[in-house]
């Protein structure tokens, strides 16, 4: 049954191959009709359709009249940066990324397709209003793997449903206890708000994605941040402490310690030496060579 | 004439070779033109099993649980990196006979962007050998056949049109490098490597256009057939340059540090969202603005 499931699948691909199609993106999950207040997610999903690309941008729309949008949520995005995270704008949620190395299709071992569309982001909305709601994803476009950054369209989705005109509330959280992972860095380069003291920080959630990360330098207060971050702190004598939240409200935590002064550094060392001076004498004192 | 086309795209195209029991399957993924990869996985909590193939072993991050193993060949003895979604995890040294395998562990359920490349005694990059994988909890995989791409340079950053411009670079022993070098037409030709996988080609420039020209070049060996180079660019024109080490060479270190990391991305990410003219070193595509463009330049030569 497996052998004969592969060869179905390598002649659709020589057919793909032979047409050129362009990379696809669907809309999956969206259920047939939802209540008002009622919580529901859509995954925006790409198909690349044997090419390969390794840059991605595009805005999907919603109606606003009958359903409201909650959250993105990133855990299973096969993007590895995002150049602009899921963002709210006039003219719709807003996002672009950058897979390394390029995507033609999800590799799962355990699955017999072996090349699977790969997960961009999961919207959360919620049921508003009677009517119809229809999502879409407009002007996406991709850049190909060649190293040129050849733009390339994609073939957008369209998705509806219909909101009753029952209220009946519902909250869909995703299963997740595990906390998120930070790894982060302060740096100074010229080309980066002017040569100031910098952090850089990325952080990872597998499950439900990064909610948004927290920084609070010394004993100031906790802010959001995104990466890159100019410190407030140029001395770097503070401590940074960052927290990234995920969907399900786990935290990852992580401190960077300040960078030591030469003048509290040859303080330091100053005074080991005088520790190390006063033992010397005491043991001796306490032990006279003659006697020994 | 059989041209190998720089198409890169995702198909299956062998099938399941077997099942080797309950939870365990053994797959060829072609992930480029030519490239198949062999994957095993299976769902157990027996420790990891090696990666195959004989090669120099590799590294492991700490920890227990799901692993995915990796074995291949690059060019011997030299340096491996494994990238973990763009973050360089572990490194390698292959045999002298260009074999690697390496593991990284502890992972959690979720997809993940596995790259792999392979750095010459010279310090020149192949270039990314990269495959999206979704990861199980609890699973073993194993991912054999990585053929790196070559290693590729050239000795004149400049050369006088008729003269030689050599073509040099390392990969797998005893192969066959097929070099390809694009101008108005593209022109093909052929070397080999002995025991060192070093090649050479003295490329006769004079049917080249004045001009900016590159080169790639990718390997066969044993029937297998390696990833593509990334381009090394000279010019044809009337003086001869040595080619100086530049920081330019990889394209994408803002920071000339050698690598195209979150830094780079990060320096990127700054003039992106501050939207003003960006500085020249900044705007890999020299348009003028920094767009998903020059972040896509950037992902190609990303070296973590």
């Amino acid at each position: 049954m497996l052998i004969a499931f592969a060869l179905v699948l390598n002649a659709s691909m020589a057919f793909a191959v032979d047409e050129a199609p362009r990379p696809t993106l669907s809309l999956e999950g969206m259920p047939v009709s939802v209540d008002q207040e009622q919580q529901f997610y859509v995954d925006v999903k790409v198909d690349p359709k044997g090419a390969s690309f390794n840059g991605i941008q595009s805005t999907v729309q919603y109606s606003g009249d009958t359903i409201t949008f909650v959250r993105a949520e990133t855990g299973s995005s096969i993007i590895t940066y995002f150049v602009t995270p899921p963002t709210v704008t006039e003219n719709g949620i807003a996002f672009s990324g950058i897979i390394l190395g390029g995507f033609r299709g999800l590799i799962d071992p355990f699955d017999e397709s072996h090349s699977l569309p790969g997960d961009i982001v999961r919207l959360v909305f919620a049921g508003k209003a009677k009517g119809t709601a229809r999502i879409t994803t407009h002007d996406s476009t991709v850049t190909a793997n060649d190293g040129a950054g050849t733009l390339q369209t994609v073939t957008d989705a369209t998705v509806s449903t219909t909101v009753s005109d029952v209220a009946a509330p519902s909250t869909y959280t995703p299963a997740d206890s595990i906390a998120p992972t930070i790894t982060a860095s302060v740096v100074q380069e010229h080309d980066l708000f002017d040569g100031r003291y910098t952090l850089l920080f990325t952080a990872t959630d597998k499950q439900s994605g990064i909610d948004h990360v927290e920084l609070r330098e010394g004993n100031g207060e906790w802010a959001t941040i995104e990466s890159p971050y100019v410190l407030q702190d140029q001395s770097r004598k503070s401590i940074l402490s960052l927290r990234a939240y995920d969907a399900s409200g786990n935290v990852g935590t992580i401190t960077i310690a300040p960078v030591a002064s030469s003048s509290a550094l040859a303080l330091i060392i100053l005074i080991l030496i005088l520790i190390i001076v006063v033992y010397v004498i005491y043991k001796k004192s306490k032990h006279p060579a003659h006697l020994s | 004439m059989s041209i190998i086309r720089n198409k890169v795209f995702l198909r299956i195209s062998i099938a399941v070779l077997s099942v080797l029991l309950i939870g365990t399957v053994c797959v060829a993924v072609t992930v480029n033109s030519s490239n198949t990869l062999f994957i095993t996985a299976q769902v157990n909590s027996a420790p990891p099993v090696g990666g195959g193939g004989g090669g120099a072993g590799g590294g492991s991050s700490s920890g227990t649980g799901t692993t995915v193993n990796f074995s291949g060949m690059g060019s011997p003895s030299s340096k491996v990196f494994v990238l973990q979604d763009g973050v360089q995890v572990l490194s390698t040294i292959a045999d002298p006979e260009a074999n690697f395998s390496a593991s990284v562990t502890n992972l959690m359920q979720g997809n993940y962007t596995f790259a792999l490349y392979a750095q010459d005694k010279n310090g020149n990059r192949s270039a990314l050998f990269s495959f999206p994988v979704y990861i199980t909890t609890g699973a073993t995989i194993n991912i054999r056949g990585v053929i790196l791409a070559p290693t590729i340079d050239v000795e004149q950053s400049e050369v006088r049109r008729g003269e030689n411009e050599p073509i040099f670079g390392f990969t797998v022993p005893n192969s066959t490098v097929n070099i390809t070098v694009h101008s108005g037409e593209a022109h093909f030709v052929t070397a080999t490597t002995g025991d060192s996988g070093a090649y050479l080609y003295n490329f006769d420039t004079t049917p080249l256009e004045y001009g900016d020209h590159n080169a790639k070049s990718r390997s066969l060996f044993n029937q297998k057939v390696s990833a593509e180079t990334n381009p090394v660019s000279f010019i044809v024109s009337n003086q001869t340059k040595p080619k100086t080490p530049s920081c330019s060479d990889l394209i994408g270190d803002l920071n000339c540090d050698g690598k195209v990391n979150l830094v780079d991305f990060s320096i990127l990410a700054y003039w992106y969202k501050k939207g003003t003219l960006p500085p020249d070193n900044v705007d890999l595509n020299s348009d003028g603005r920094i767009n998903l463009v020059d972040f896509s330049i950037m992902a190609y030569h990303w070296t973590g």
